[in-house]
């Protein structure tokens, strides 16, 4: 598990990160979401020990991260910075040969992850003459090569056609069902919605949320209940504690000032005729996150 | 997830990694490769050239009067005659073109007449009579001194090509890595700072070596260095590519801006030329400007590798330029490694 408690960092008088604290578990996929310039990328560089906070401490299972322990981290950093004239599998090798594999495993490593991530074919292209999709993909590789215990990746899917984010998220599920933390950040928060357990929101340096998803969802939805009858949904405007949001004919939008309230309006309906549907408004990624942020 | 596990890395395999890496990347960069050694090679064809059409095209072969003191005069006439160039001990014939005035292990050699005669084939049968290249003077009728430009500049040629290796094919592409993200990539991995600078080197060593056999082989079939001058030389060559190096890396230490560092690389090799005395005669120099030069660890290869090419006196012993130049690229190369940052946010 990876803990961040109290993680401080300042440049010059600026103070970019204040009081950062949020675990990734073992087999959690964590997002890490927030504005450009929230303090996401500082964050993963103090995770990963190639930067040192002004206080706080990062730990792996209760121990310190030490500079011998980023071996054990894959990290894909925002600003891509593979070799553009160096082919696809004699890059990764060389990545994995840095980490410190043998370079049968490297070699296995590679041809495994280009197999994954759909390169193949690609592997004896250049870096530079692969498509940008193709090239995040080989990004993604980059990172994964040495077999990681913890996966930190910056922007994984910025650049992704549709069916290359399901591959790679597909891949990076499947490092997580094994156990491997993963915490990655991102913009494009329908990806983050689908694919993490855990959610961390950042805001100009100061964690703002944090939490899984669904305590996050818990925190922040509204009392507001949509229902759809086989009938005219009008006389709940004339129910006790209950305000009308949104109405039209069959369906209606209401908030209700007690659970009883709403549980009360659920009974007359059914006293009424079959109701279809009753549910109670869950918030999505995209509003929780503009709400704390705001 | 696949199975194997990263191992404790070795260093000497971080080290082979990344030299064999950068030895594919600097032959993959075509332009970037002959641009190292485009300096060098433009340099020495122009200097070869310049110093042909000045000394030697279409100049008449010597006719030499010998004078002075018999003990010099035997022995290089020996060694004139047998370098088939038509001497006498004294003006009988009138028809000479030029005179040598050899006196206490000293030698004046004097162009005369309209049409100047080759003078680099008298000068080195004068070195081969056993006069040192430093107590031989060579001028016109008027006074006007003359200046083997190949010998001369020798030493200022191999500074420019180690330099260009070392500023233009060592710092501006490792600027180019920090620009582009590769090594923030690299920074992750658990390769130290030491090995990955070290690593640079073998391949551009290897350049830098073409240099300096290219220039030890001219200098040799010229005849400008003895075989103990050449052992000197080598060392010489060792310790200034080695030096420039450690300032190459201390330059790019930093820096994330390539076409700067590119600029500052170009002017570099220009300015210390100029300030290594190797350009402007020393003579002209007043005494505070050449204190001040001769502080430069460029000006210390001039002088160094000067005093077996040029035949120039340093201002002070070659092995003492030696010692300072080791000890500077020490210093500068551990304060490199030491500033050395992966990106320029990790400062």
């Amino acid at each position: 598990m990876l803990d961040i408690r109290g993680v401080t960092k300042s440049y010059g008088t600026r103070e970019v990160l204040t009081d950062v604290s949020f675990t990734v578990g073992d087999g959690c996929m964590t997002g890490f979401v927030g504005a450009n310039g929230a303090g996401k990328t500082t964050t993963m560089r103090i995770i990963l020990g190639v930067l040192s906070p002004d206080e706080g401490t990062v730990l792996i299972d209760s121990v310190p991260v030490t500079a011998s322990d980023r071996r054990r981290f894959g990290y894909m950093p925002e600003e891509r910075g593979l070799y553009p004239k160096m082919k696809v599998a004699e890059q990764l090798v060389y990545l994995a040969r840095l980490h410190g594999l043998s370079p049968a495993s490297a070699r296995r490593n590679t041809a495994d992850l280009l197999e994954r991530l759909g390169l193949t074919e690609r592997a004896g292209d250049t870096v530079e003459s692969l498509s940008l999709g193709n090239q995040q993909r080989a990004q993604i590789a980059a990172a994964l090569v040495h077999d990681p215990e913890f996966l930190v990746l910056d922007e994984p899917f910025s650049g992704l056609d549709p069916l290359a984010v399901e591959v790679v998220m597909s891949v990076l599920a499947g490092y997580a069902a094994q156990g491997a933390p993963v915490l990655f950040s991102s913009h494009q928060l329908d990806i983050v919605e689908r694919l993490c357990d855990d959610l961390v929101i950042i805001a100009d340096g100061e964690i703002r949320a944090n939490g899984s998803g669904e305590a996050l969802r818990e925190q922040h939805s509204s009392p507001r209940f949509e229902i759809r009858t086989e009938g005219d949904t009008g006389w709940i405007r004339s129910q006790p504690g209950i305000t009308v949001i949104d109405f039209d004919g069959d369906f209606a939008v209401f908030e209700a000032e007690t659970d009883a309230a709403s549980q009360a309006v659920l009974r007359h309906a059914i006293t009424l005729g079959a109701v279809q549907t009753f549910s109670q408004q869950r918030p999505s990624l995209a509003t929780i996150f503009k709400e704390v942020i705001a | 997830m696949t199975t194997s596990r990263a191992t404790t890395p070795r260093v000497r395999s971080a080290f082979y990694e990344l030299s064999a890496s950068n030895a594919r990347e600097l032959y993959r960069n075509k332009k970037g490769s002959f641009s190292i050694l485009f300096m060098f090679f433009f340099l020495l064809l122009l200097i070869v050239g310049l110093n042909f059409a000045v000394n030697d095209g279409n100049r008449p072969e010597p006719i030499v009067a010998v004078t002075g003191a018999a003990a010099g005069m035997t022995p290089l006439l020996v060694t004139l005659d047998s370098r088939g160039v038509e001497a006498t001990s004294a003006r009988i014939t009138g028809e000479e073109n030029a005179t040598i005035n050899v006196n206490d292990n000293h030698a004046a050699v004097v162009l005369t007449g309209q049409d100047p005669p080759r003078w680099i084939p008298l000068v080195e049968a004068i070195e081969a009579s056993g006069i040192p290249y430093a107590n031989i003077a060579v001028q016109d009728e008027s006074g006007f001194a003359q200046v083997d430009l190949l010998r001369a500049n020798l030493p200022a040629v191999a500074a420019i090509g180690f330099m260009a290796i070392a500023f233009m094919g060592t710092a501006v592409p490792l600027v180019s890595l920090r620009q582009r993200g590769t090594l923030r990539l690299l920074g992750t991995t658990p390769v130290k700072k030491l090995t990955f600078i070290a690593a640079q080197t073998p391949v551009r060593f290897a350049s830098g070596m073409v240099v300096a056999l290219l220039v030890s082989v001219i200098s040799i079939a010229m005849g400008y260095v003895s075989v103990v001058g050449l052992a000197r030389l080598t060392a010489t060559f060792l310790l200034g590519l080695l030096m420039f190096f450690a300032f190459a890396y201390l330059l790019a230490s930093r820096s994330r801006n390539a076409e700067l560092i590119n600029h500052i690389s170009a002017v570099i090799p220009v300015l210390a030329l100029f300030a290594s005395g190797e350009v402007f005669p020393k003579q002209i120099l007043p005494e505070p400007v050449l204190v001040a030069l001769n502080v430069l660890p460029t000006t210390w290869f001039a002088q160094a590798a000067g005093t077996d090419l040029s035949g120039t006196t340093p201002f002070i012993d070659v092995y003492l330029l030696w010692a300072m130049m080791l000890a500077v690229t020490i210093g500068v190369a551990l304060l490199a490694a030491r500033i050395f940052v992966w990106d320029d946010r990790d400062r």
